[in-house]
């Protein structure tokens, strides 16, 4: 099959000499298969050696290559040149509303603290808490699909650069972190969604979410962020009802 | 570790444009849906000062209704206002099943949830319904 | 630490927001396809013969208070998506004016109600 080509657009960054990012055009020819990530590891091989992007399974799997393509997040190892109009340029930038360290390199860092911050993990009721490792939780089938679809993330950021709340107002936890919030609250091995909800319940929790939904529409791993804040908003004002009759 | 390494590093944050909505579309069909409160509260105040008629020194409440109603103002903002209130059905209802997760039994093994479109026909059935009593009790009322 | 995280009273005014956004869907339709109909010459939105019903006046009541919270409520999320930094003052000035406009609405449905089935005394300008 004939090779075309594409010129790719990226927003170029280098701290030691720039003072702030512009863009820098590529011709990249390409054919059926070719993602953006091995376009610009061809850009990178063969026309700027000094781009720096993070990437490392290729297959959906590490969340490192989360970047805006034409303005949308997405994942570079998941994105073909083939779903683009090849006579338009493919714009690509770093991921929105996070630092950019250098090129298509963001500072997730603040995420992490978010998502640290909720408690991801279980926490194990205190009958539970001494519960010898030789014996196991039972989770029916129907449990584990309370959960299930909430635990798919891996942390790649898209989510966070689609929000137009936590974009204008860092202060808010944001969709991975509020979907892991929700995602162990209802597990039914754990106990620590009072603690979890102290966070929801709070102004830069769930209620900083005004359901716009591009996290649901971006997810590369089809997670849906926007349903799990609603549940989460479904939570907070019960337990909210509950503390007005029965206060701490 | 070597302490005598030179850092470059300089995080770049980007500025928040006030347009942030334009660039994308499922941004701006966003903004169309909040927009639509503004209309909301139009109907609310219309319906307010409709009520208050009675109570002003004007005779005939029923006359002064089509009066208001006629008003060519009025009626474009009131045929705005359908336009918004149908749309944000639209896009209330498909957003209402994201926070619902229940299952179609109790059974442990069972994880078939309640599909979205469950949700969806049964509110825009209950719309048509509402519809048909609202139009039914206004007229012959 | 969880002690010093301040609990935020938005579950009041998203519940409120929630039941005006059910009836602006299933009501406003219906209501305004009436009302151009009036406003082009079909008689057909006898307005004043509903709330003359204690159910009528009732259903009026909850619709304009409804469509108040709902819409004004989303007005002051929307301040933050304009980039204005929502303060206490745009709080204060929409939600006084959602409980101002509700009571100001609730006293003229059923006040017509209950002076028109003569529970009180007084007389409209008819």
């Amino acid at each position: 099959m004939a090779e075309k080509t594409m010129k790719i657009s990226v927003l170029r960054y280098r701290p030691e000499t720039d003072t702030e990012p512009h863009f820098q055009d590529f011709d990249v020819p390409f054919h059926h298969e070719t993602s953006l990530l091995e376009a610009l590891n061809y850009i990178k091989d063969f026309l700027a050696p000094d781009l720096s992007f993070r990437w490392s399974c290729r297959m959906a799997v590490c969340g490192s290559c989360g970047m805006m393509i034409n303005g949308v997040p997405g994942l570079a190892c998941q994105t073909f040149l083939r779903d683009y109009d090849e006579t338009k340029t493919l714009k690509v930038e770093p991921l929105a509303n996070f630092p950019i360290e250098r090129d298509l390199v963001v500072d997730i860092s603040d995420m992490i603290e978010k998502i640290e911050r909720i408690k991801p993990y279980i926490i194990p009721s205190e009958k539970d808490a001494h519960k010898p490792l030789t014996e196991s939780y039972i989770q029916t089938p129907q449990q584990m699909e309370l959960y299930r679809q909430f635990a798919m993330c891996i942390n790649c950021g898209c989510c966070y650069a689609a929000c137009p709340q936590y974009k204008i107002n860092p202060e808010f936890i944001g969709p991975a972190a509020l979907t892991l919030a929700y995602r162990y609250n209802v597990d039914t091995r754990d106990a620590g969604a009072k603690e979890r909800l102290a966070h929801m319940s709070a102004e830069e929790g769930v209620w900083s979410c005004t359901f716009v939904g591009a996290c649901s529409k971006v997810c590369p791993k089809g997670v849906d962020p926007a349903s799990a804040i609603q549940l989460g908003k479904k939570q907070s004002a019960i337990d909210y009802v509950i503390k007005m009759f029965k206060p701490e | 570790m070597d302490n005598n390494v030179k850092s470059y590093r300089k995080p770049y944050n980007r500025p928040v444009k006030r347009t942030w909505w334009a660039d994308w579309s499922f941004y701006v069909a966003y903004m169309l849906r909040e927009g639509t409160a503004f209309l909301a509260v139009f109907v609310a105040l219309e319906l307010l000062v409709i009520t208050a008629l009675p109570f002003c020194a004007i005779k005939g409440a029923d006359a002064a209704v089509t009066a208001v109603l006629s008003n060519p103002i009025a009626f474009i903002l009131n045929l705005i206002a359908l336009v918004a209130a149908v749309f944000h059905a639209f896009t209330w209802y498909n957003l209402m099943p994201k926070a619902m997760r229940m299952f179609f039994t109790k059974k442990p093994d069972d994880t078939r949830l309640i599909p979205d479109k469950f949700y969806v026909f049964g509110l825009w059935g209950a719309t048509a319904a509402a519809t048909l009593v609202i139009i039914l009790v206004l007229t012959l009322v | 630490m969880s002690s010093k995280i301040r609990r935020s009273d938005e579950p009041v005014y998203w519940g409120l927001f929630g039941a005006g956004g059910m009836v602006v869907g299933m009501a406003l339709p219906a209501l305004l396809i009436l009302m151009l109909l009036q406003g082009l010459g079909v008689n057909c939105f006898h307005y004043f013969s509903l709330i003359s019903h204690w159910w009528g006046a009732l259903a009026i009541f909850v619709i304009i208070a409804g469509c108040l919270w709902h819409g004004l409520h989303r007005i002051y999320h929307s301040l933050h998506d304009l980039l204005i930094k929502p303060t206490p003052l745009h709080h204060y000035v929409l939600y006084w004016g959602a409980l101002v406009l509700t009571v100001l609405a609730g006293v003229f449905v059923f006040g017509y109600y209950l002076i028109i089935n003569g529970f009180l005394n007084l007389s409209l300008q008819q």
